[in-house]
């Protein structure tokens, strides 16, 4: 066991995972695959703190999550939840943690949202009525108590995705994990589901996401990590990250005409009818740049309907540490 | 927060009980599905008598039908409802969700025992009301205290057995073939045809079955008849050890299951 | 191929237990023809536990067709397809009348085999016949199932579909020994008229088609009421939409 004590809420330390399937040949025949799902990760962030882990698909997102949630085991390394191992002292590990692992399943379909909470409640050795009770506060958290009588199998994503953060915090652990906890949502239901993990996390709970929504996790996360192929490829805070393109902005120029070359340096980035957006690498100097783009605009005829400074973002380094999607 | 039960495994057990008897009963879903129970309970008995028409005519032969029949509907019930029971809440995320409890998974299933036994208890019921006035089969037990201790260790053991099946269940590719099969095979070599009347290649088969004996006494409790020559003591005695033993193995795998689980993933 | 398979197997299996449960509480002969017309109550049963078993096997599968579509979300694609749906449908019989043709040959092999010997090529092929018409209506029952199911939003009304088909259609027993009005029930549904003509054909070689007429007017009784509520339901989800 680590020092409990610890100002980490979760440490990953060379976790290793490989999936070994099979190919079907034939009626009965098959062949073994590997698949080397983590190949060594290491992270960590700090309690009250809100982490993002993205990656693009099959990248082992899932599969740190599992781990982390005792789920499944690591064939080697090992993870401290609250300074709780998850192959040492897995129960310890469950108590201390909330997971939500699919927005839209994992509930019965016959129980109703508030029967479901208090199920899962239950499962984490609370009493009937305190599980009730606590059902009750968590989903007018979640801004359900109008449908808590409604069957799970009525709801809709955005509910069911609400509910499953719900049941995630139904023990009130101090560290709460969700894998994709927004996909497939509408803006509305995103927007309230982050409303409510920023929430937890300022009243000091330390949250935990995997996501491949680059805006998402630049607006909710202190830190992040960038998971690929198994391999961690950089960690750090978003800002740090950012710095790291060199603090490579671009200028974005839309035109009502198409450049056809007469920028320098513009590459087309979206066309619609007559409009054209071209994006140019900006230099050191914001205004210098600005300047010479208009100056060439103006010599070339072009008639410019608007300009913008844009500062890179997570999703630029995301794909500067992945690469695009033909490598993938 | 959580545990602040003085009794977590209890409490787990409740929790589990409560969920399972819910779900089970919750809209015409079990009414109908109870109905369909009683209607094959006839369909059967019909198929097997008609084979010898003049025991339509006999009541202790169309008794013994009835039960044998009877029995089936119990063991077809745990193999469908507990035997599939981890097969389903994989396919519906729930068990990864249960995995990340401190829930031991034989509990999980096993919970679901209860809302079984009434399942059968109310197919029994209607058809007593239904089919069997149809048949002429006198629904009262001859010994009610031999045919509730009869009832209660046949599901016990049942259920033990479908516990283990679930583990098979959930790595199968096509379970239901495997079910649709062992939902008759197991009846017949655990005393759907009453001991007198099978070879003596299925009395053998019979003898050495663990389930064959809390049939029996259903059977000698439903019907005031030995078909199977044995002391009731020794009955008792050999379903009690019969059902411990199958607890043992049962437990035994699921919690290596979910070791397994936990290793290669759900 | 492996569905195909694992019917047969079951439906012999179920044949085999049907065989042994007869044998221990002892075949009359005499007695079954005296109810039944037919002395061999292993074939009288096998051929009606094939055709019991492929009922059950289609109204099972053409019951799920609306939910599962629905859930899959194939049902929306096919609303707004230019094909109309009862195309599609009578599209969806052509396989599964041929997978209930090809089940039945496999798991009454000794019967056809027998009847072939007896009496001719032909004989099978009438029987072929009669069974692939009276699919239709099995088919037809199956999907008036399905439209049930969508409306009580729960499949539980197949388990009842199922153990309905297997009491009541006289295929693994004459009616007559059911009380009658359960037996009038019983004369509704079209496999009653299939398991007799069929019997009658590779059984004894000689065609009973005297149920014939029943029949085709029972298929035309469930086509019209089908086609009907179908009509209604496709109006009523493009109005109220599909609930997944």
């Amino acid at each position: 066991m680590i020092d409990t004590m610890t100002n980490k809420a979760v440490e990953a330390h060379d976790l290793v995972k490989r999936y070994v399937t099979k190919k079907r040949k034939g009626l009965f025949g098959g062949e073994r695959i590997y698949i080397d799902a983590l190949r060594g990760i290491s992270f960590s962030f700090d309690r009250g703190s809100v982490f993002g882990l993205l990656g693009p698909n099959g990248a082992g997102k899932t599969t740190t999550v599992k781990i982390l949630a005792t789920v499944l085991t690591p064939d080697s390394g090992d993870a401290y939840i609250n300074g709780y191992s998850v192959v040492k002292e897995p129960e310890r590990v469950r108590e201390n943690l909330g997971v939500v692992f699919s927005v839209d399943r994992g509930f019965y379909g016959r129980l109703t949202g508030f029967e479901n909470l208090v199920y899962y409640g239950m499962l984490y050795g609370m009493s009937k009525s305190d599980a009730s009770r606590r059902a009750t506060e968590l989903l007018e958290l979640v801004d359900l108590s109008d449908s808590r009588h409604r069957l799970y199998e009525e709801y809709s994503l955005g509910m069911r995705a609400r509910l499953a953060v719900a049941k995630a915090l139904i023990h009130d652990p101090d560290v709460v994990i969700l894998d994709e906890p927004t996909i497939g949502l509408d803006p509305v239901s995103s927007r309230k589901i982050r409303d409510v993990l920023l929430r937890l996390a300022r009243s000091g709970r330390s949250i935990m996401i995997t996501t491949h929504n680059m805006w998402e996790a630049e607006i909710m996360c202190d830190r992040v990590a960038i998971i690929y192929k198994g391999r961690i490829a950089v960690e750090g805070r978003p800002d740090d990250l950012k710095a790291r393109l060199d603090g490579r902005r671009y200028i974005e120029v839309e035109l009502l005409e198409n450049p056809q070359g007469s920028l320098n340096g513009a590459e087309i980035i979206m066309s619609s009818g007559n409009t054209y957006i071209a994006r140019i690498e900006a230099g050191v100097d914001i205004a210098r740049s600005l300047e010479e783009i208009l100056k060439q605009a103006k010599e070339k005829g072009l008639r410019v309907a608007s300009i913008r400074v844009k500062e890179p973002s997570l999703e630029d380094v995301f794909v500067e540490v992945v690469g695009d999607s033909s490598k993938i | 927060m959580p545990r602040n039960t003085s009794n977590p495994i209890l409490t787990i057990v409740l929790a589990e009980i409560w969920r399972a008897i819910r779900v089970s009963f919750r809209g015409f879903d079990a009414f109908i599905e109870v109905v369909s129970s009683v209607i094959f309970i006839l369909g059967i008995t019909l198929t097997i008598a008609v084979q010898n028409p003049s025991i339509l005519r006999d009541p202790h032969g169309v008794s013994g039908i009835s039960w044998g029949v009877i029995v089936f509907i119990m063991i077809s019930d745990k193999l469908w409802i507990l035997g599939h029971s981890l097969e389903r809440e994989k396919r519906g995320k729930i068990l990864e969700n249960i995995l990340a409890t401190n829930t031991p998974i034989w509990i999980h299933i096993l919970s679901q025992m209860p809302a079984a036994m009434i399942w059968t208890l109310a197919s029994l019921a209607i058809a007593s009301l239904t089919v069997f006035p149809m048949l002429g089969v006198n629904p009262v037990p001859a010994d009610p205290l031999i045919f509730i201790a009869g009832y209660v260790l046949s599901e016990t053991m049942a259920s033990g057995i479908a516990l283990t099946y679930s583990i098979a269940a959930m790595i199968m590719r096509r379970p239901w073939i495997a079910t649709n099969v062992l939902q008759f095979v197991l009846p017949v070599i655990s005393g759907m045809i009453p001991y007198t009347y099978a070879p003596q290649y299925l009395k053998e088969i019979m003898s050495v079955n663990p389930l064959s004996y809390p049939i029996e006494m259903l059977r000698r409790g439903a019907t005031g008849i030995n078909y199977m020559p044995i002391d009731p003591h020794l009955m008792i005695i050999y379903s009690l050890v019969g059902i411990a033993v199958i607890y043992i193995i049962a437990i035994a795998l699921t919690n290596h299951i979910a070791r397994r689980l936990r290793r290669t993933s759900i | 191929m492996v569905s195909i398979l694992a019917v047969v197997g079951l439906t012999y299996l179920f044949i085999a237990l049907i065989a042994l449960a007869g044998l221990a509480i002892g075949r009359d002969p005499s007695g079954f023809r005296a109810i039944t017309g037919y002395s061999d109550p292993l074939s009288y049963q096998s051929i009606g536990a094939s055709i019991v078993v492929i009922s059950m096997i289609i109204i099972s599968s053409m019951g799920q067709y609306i939910n599962s579509a629905s859930i899959s979300g194939r049902l929306e694609s096919l609303l707004a397809a230019p094909v109309r749906i009862s195309t599609v449908v009578i599209a969806t019989s052509i396989p599964m009348i041929i997978f209930g043709l090809i089940t039945f040959t496999l798991s009454s092999l000794p019967i056809v085999y027998k009847a072939i010997s007896n009496y001719g090529l032909h004989v099978v092929l009438i029987a072929t016949a009669i069974l692939g018409l009276g699919m239709i209506p099995i088919f037809v029952l199956g999907l008036l199932i399905s439209l049930a199911i969508a409306k009580i939003g729960s499949p539980i009304a197949l388990n009842l579909a199922q153990a309905v088909i297997f009491t009541f259609s006289g295929s693994l027993y004459p009616v007559t020994i059911l009380p009658e009005i359960l037996g009038f029930f019983s004369k509704s549904l079209p496999i009653i008229y299939i398991a007799d003509s069929l019997r009658s054909l590779l059984i004894t070689g000689n065609p009973d088609l005297g149920g014939l007429p029943t029949l085709l007017l029972i298929t035309i009784a469930y086509g019209s009421i089908g086609g009907f509520l179908y009509r209604r339901f496709s109006r009523t989800l493009r109005s109220g939409g599909v609930l997944a």
